[in-house]
């Protein structure tokens, strides 16, 4: 006896993993709708002014995203990078001295630029040329930006920290602007990444840096490219850091290295890079991290919780909730054996 | 021929003996010339020693903990915030307990139970999710930090049974040393000596071929994390002995800073590992750390802990550039890179004068 | 999955609207008090812990406010601005501030929303003060100054100093802390106070003047290389800064197992950090913190024997001045300026010292009680009767 398949319940199967596959990819933003709604009504509930809370969410959101999103051509590799927070910290950092010795937007724009796409291809010449393990990089990295920028500081500083008037930056500050800047820093990065051969080739070292070796496809020069790319949202993030809050101390920017792998995870791109990476997934991540934050710290407060408590226990549960997406975003992409 | 082979045997042991203990002997003749010549001592006292016995525990046993996922391909953030809870919890609950001496010791066992436990969620969370364990250590830290920040209160813990931990690692610094020990002990024996150990480096080398042979990972990886959490536990308790306060503020990822400290030492362990054991080299390269960290400590007042961070990573980055260029370096030393240079290039322009010439 | 997925949208929307229900009946029975946001910088310290509770436990049921306090800031500036305007999306009437990293961000932020600002612990630069007095919004601050922090530095310098007998104190350590304005200030005063100068530039500095060379020099940290000892005889052996964790611990461990000092002088936060060591091994410490029942055990059964610290109802005068600008008193000086009046701290040199000043304030019965805020609150209160209460406490 012969075993024909039915052709209709083939096409039946293919349909259900069309549609995990699409459920999968819609999954982010469905999370994002609905944190937005549930964000909206805490803050309408107890009559709170929702314009501003809006603008305090892209307050917030706006360096992450900015900075994420350039980081993704580094995710994108299968490599990643830790010290892009203490990278915004020394940049800003020099922006400061450098307006305040010479009083030029420009010149200070520029120098921020070069700091934020120096200190990212220094990682990536010590990662390429070197050939050190790109995380332990950007480990030592971390702590020689954050140590450097420190001292510069305090050496410079009134122990307040580092300041910058407010009008140099500040026409920046304004939500309008800076949605506009996600969204044009957005579209070149999708340009890149989906319409021309470096975003195709990243995807493919992604997925498999052997094969593409291989075909001709050189390492050193993608991990070179990613670098600058995440260079320039380093100082995107600083202009806009500056932008928001015109005084840099040793804080500043200090939990983005790590924010930042929350937010694209959450966004639903895979930590391992490769072809299902999305550039979009920082938006979508960034901004879901931010509402949920914002939504539970409200909610904690409404029950009873003090806004020192509500800290911890706000942690705890955007931790369950940020595993739970990440769970339901990568069932059908299960494998066999523990995943590595 | 006897002979012959005894001289072999000799000389073996003389590269492995010395390969062993170069480093450690580098650090410790550079860092006393450091002190000597600032007129400082890197470690004065009983007090100093066991405060750098107590620093060389945590580095050695944190370095344990990394490498034994870090090797299998597991990336784990979560170490800093399992040292930090299992103390914590450990803490609170022998504060509640009426036992009057000895709360050093019941705050030991009590921190390796909480920290297996820390460990076993940890572990559990990865092999039911069957996510990237890159992420769920990222979630498992939230969570540790967020538990921790919630009992704490967001408080620096300073005094109670923190204070008697530190009075009891200070007043017994031969503890500090038993530790480290057993733990080397433990260590070797688990992962060296026993059908787990081989199954671990088994799936270590090749996960997909020891599935396929039988190996059953998921057991496997569980008891890993296990051990870790264990480890921590070790590491929290020494932390509270070397400053007899306990930060429980940590939220945002503010706990992972325990895990960089390791990164160094893992790599010069397992370059020491190369000539002896890689548990060895670990306990080696803490002692290489500490002597580091006690000559910082002799120049506070000259060096800056931004200036000591800069300094670590630096060690951390030439360290590597070594190991990644191993040869390149022996070359550079022995002069066959010039040669090599040499060569490429005569052959280059030979070649170019050839395709003129055609 | 299919169904997996419909179940989980459903069960979020659901969630959505339960909230929406639950929180609405809440709203709707919530109560209408006037809404003070509070800044801080730090929300565990046993001082922000003391004011907390004052504020929470004692003007809350006083008066008909609601504090609403912003997470812990930290030395971040980003993330004083991100919780300065949640206070403000939350529609606080007032703002009362105990972080520092921006304060002039601060005062302007608050200027454009139109709500009410003061500050309550430290006060701004001479300079900055004089671009902010004017400030419609800006109703002032109440805290020690820089100089008075240089005070409090100075006077524990000159009790040690003072000290004859058995008690004479020939070598001291320092806890300088951070490099924070005020331990840098704390810091220059007991140098001065214990008679010492500090060498910087080629010169040898005193007074105020050693502020500027520990921040131009040494990055905020005095070095005790450049601590040039006086006529006094005294020495310093051991300088020791930072946290537990970040390079406290071996050169507190150096000094503890090494030659005892005859004292340790700190400016801040000695009590958190080592007060258990130092109570064991009996070094008599000095610091500048709070009045709290930790520091009562410090000085009855351990080493302490200097505290210059505040009260939790100290930041009752700010609270006033807020009140009566929500009120639409907005108070002014005889310049009609913002209010700047320097509160300074409450001293205790022995146990008894230290009781006396403790009891004078408890939870239910503070400093600043209602009876004594109710005199500076009111439509007729002049800057005079603020400025004479706070002077005389």
């Amino acid at each position: 006896m012969v075993n024909v398949k039915n052709p209709s319940s083939e096409d039946s199967s293919v349909k259900k993993y069309k549609f995990k596959n699409l459920a999968i990819t819609l999954l982010p933003i469905v999370a994002l709708a609905i944190l937005f709604a549930i964000f909206c009504v805490v803050v309408t509930v107890n009559d709170y002014n929702l314009e501003l809370y809006l603008t305090n969410v892209i307050n917030r959101g706006t360096v992450l995203v900015l900075v994420a999103t350039g980081a993704i051509f580094i995710y994108t590799l299968g490599s990643f990078d830790i010290s892009l927070g203490a990278s915004t910290l020394l940049c800003a950092t020099v922006g400061v001295l450098t307006y305040n010795s010479t009083q030029n937007v420009f010149l200070t724009i520029f120098v921020m630029l070069a700091v934020g796409v120096g200190c990212s291809l220094l990682s990536s010449v010590l990662a390429s040329v070197f050939r050190i393990p790109v995380f332990v990089t950007t480990v030592a990295m971390m702590s020689v930006l954050s140590a450097i920028a420190s001292q510069l500081i305090i050496s410079n500083g009134s122990g307040n920290g580092l300041s910058l008037p407010k009008t140099v930056f500040g026409s920046l500050d304004s939500p309008w602007i800076k949605i506009i800047f996600i969204a044009v820093w957005i579209l070149i990065c999708l340009f890149i990444f989906n319409f021309t051969k470096i975003g195709r080739r990243e995807k493919f070292l992604g997925a498999n840096p052997f094969c593409a070796k291989l075909t001709g496809i050189s390492m050193y020069k993608y991990a070179v490219i990613a670098f600058v790319m995440a260079g320039i949202g380093v100082s995107l993030g600083a202009i806009f850091t500056l932008s928001y809050s015109p005084t840099v101390n040793t804080g500043t920017a200090s939990s983005i290295g790590m924010d930042i792998l929350v937010a694209i995870v959450f966004g639903g791109m895979p930590i391992s890079g490769g072809p299902r990476s999305k550039i979009y997934a920082s938006l979508i991540g960034g901004f879901s991290y931010v509402l949920l934050n914002l939504s539970l710290n409200i909610i904690l407060r409404m029950i009873g919780v003090d806004s020192q408590g509500s800290q911890g226990i706000t942690q705890i549960i955007s931790a369950l909730f940020f595993l739970g997406v990440v769970y339901l975003a990568s069932m059908n992409y299960r494998v066999k054996n523990l995943p590595r | 021929m006897k002979q012959l082979l005894t001289k072999q045997k000799a000389k073996e042991i003389g590269i492995r003996s010395a390969g062993t203990l170069a480093i450690p002997i580098v650090f410790a003749v550079v860092l006393l010339i450091a002190c000597a010549v600032g007129g400082k001592t890197m470690i004065s006292g009983v007090s100093g020693f066991s405060n750098f016995l107590i620093y060389a525990g945590i580095i050695t046993i944190t370095t344990f903990a990394l490498s034994i996922n870090l090797g299998s391909g597991r990336f784990d953030f979560s170490l800093g915030s399992m040292a930090v809870l299992s103390t914590l919890i450990s803490i609170r609950i022998t504060s509640s307990m009426p036992v009057a001496s000895s709360t050093a010791i019941i705050n030991l066992l009590l921190c390796l139970m909480v920290g297996a436990i820390l460990g076993a969620v940890s572990g559990s969370l990865y092999v039911l999710l069957k996510i990237p364990p890159i992420i769920t250590s990222l979630g498992v830290t939230l969570i540790f930090e967020g538990i921790t920040y919630s009992i704490a209160s967001g408080k620096y813990i300073n005094g109670g049974e923190a204070m008697a931990i530190y009075n009891f690692m200070n007043n017994n610094w031969w503890f500090a040393l038993i530790i480290i020990a057993v733990v080397l002990a433990v260590m070797i024996f688990v992962f060296d000596h026993t059908k787990f150990g081989r199954n671990y480096t088994a799936l270590k080398e090749g996960q997909k071929v020891s599935v396929n042979t039988g190996i059953k990972e998921i057991p496997n990886a569980i008891v890993c994390y296990v051990i870790c959490g264990t480890l921590m536990g070790v590491v929290g308790f020494l932390s509270v002995a070397r400053s007899g306060g306990l930060d429980g503020r940590s939220l945002s990822f503010g706990s992972i800073g325990i895990m960089f400290n390791a990164f160094l030492p893992m790599f010069i362990g397992g370059f020491i590992g190369r000539f002896s054991n890689d548990k060895v080299g670990y306990l080696l390269a803490g002692l290489s750390m500490s002597m580091l960290n006690s000559t910082f400590a002799a120049y506070i007042n000259e060096v800056t802990t931004s200036t000591q961070s800069i300094i670590n990573a630096v060690l951390l980055v030439v360290f590597l550039i070594y190991l990644s260029n191993e040869q390149t370096c022996k070359d550079l030393v022995t002069g066959k890179l010039f040669k090599k240079w040499y060569i490429a290039i005569k052959t280059k322009v030979a070649d170019r004068k050839a395709r003129k010439g055609a | 999955m299919k169904k997996f997925v419909r179940l989980l949208v459903v069960a979020l929307c659901t969630m959505a609207l339960t909230i929406t229900a639950a929180f609405s009946l809440t709203a709707c029975g919530g109560n209408k008090a006037v809404k003070i946001g509070v800044l801080v910088a730090d929300a565990s310290g046993a001082e922000a812990l003391a004011f907390r509770s004052y504020y929470e436990n004692y003007i809350e049921k006083s008066y008909d406010v609601d504090f609403v306090y912003s997470e812990e800031i930290g030395d971040n500036t980003t993330k004083e601005m991100e919780e300065l305007d949640k206070l403000l999306a939350e529609n606080c009437k007032a703002i009362i501030s105990f972080a520092s990293c921006d304060r002039p961000a601060q005062i302007t932020k608050c200027e454009e929303n139109k709500v009410y600002y003061a500050i309550a612990t430290g006060t701004l630069s001479d300079e900055d003060y004089a671009t902010y007095k004017s400030k419609e919004y800006f109703v002032g601050q109440v805290g020690p100054s820089t100089f008075t922090e240089y005070n409090v530095g100075l006077a524990m310098g000159q009790y040690y100093k003072s000290l004859t007998g058995d008690a004479a104190v020939d070598s001291v350590a320092l806890y300088v802390g951070f490099p924070a304005p005020e331990h840098v200030a704390r810091t220059a005063g007991i140098l001065t106070g214990l008679g010492m100068t500090y060498s910087a530039f080629g010169q040898s500095l005193s007074g105020m003047d050693i502020v500027g060379a520990i921040y131009g020099q040494d990055n905020g940290t005095a070095n005790l290389n450049n601590i040039q000892t006086g006529e006094s005889g005294i020495t310093v052996t051991t300088v020791l800064s930072m946290a537990p964790g970040a390079g406290l611990d071996e050169p507190l461990q150096a000094m503890l197992a090494g030659t005892k000092p005859d004292a340790l002088l700190g400016v801040g936060m000695v009590s958190a950090f080592m007060s258990a060591q130092l109570n064991q091994k009996q070094i008599p410490y000095s610091d500048v913190d709070a009045f709290t029942s930790a520091n009562k055990t410090n000085f009855e059964s351990g080493s302490m024997q200097y505290l210059a610290g505040k009260y939790g109802s100290s930041v009752g005068p700010v609270f006033a001045l807020v009140m009566n600008a929500i009120n639409g008193n907005v108070i002014r000086n005889a310049d009609g300026n913002a209010v700047s009046l320097d509160q300074s701290y409450m001293v205790a040199k022995s146990a008894t010292e230290y009781n006396t000043n403790y009891t004078k304030e408890s939870g239910e019965s503070p400093i600043y009680s209602k009876e004594v805020l109710d005199t500076i609150i009111g439509e007729n209160v002049t800057y005079q009767q603020v400025a004479d209460l706070v002077a005389s406490k």
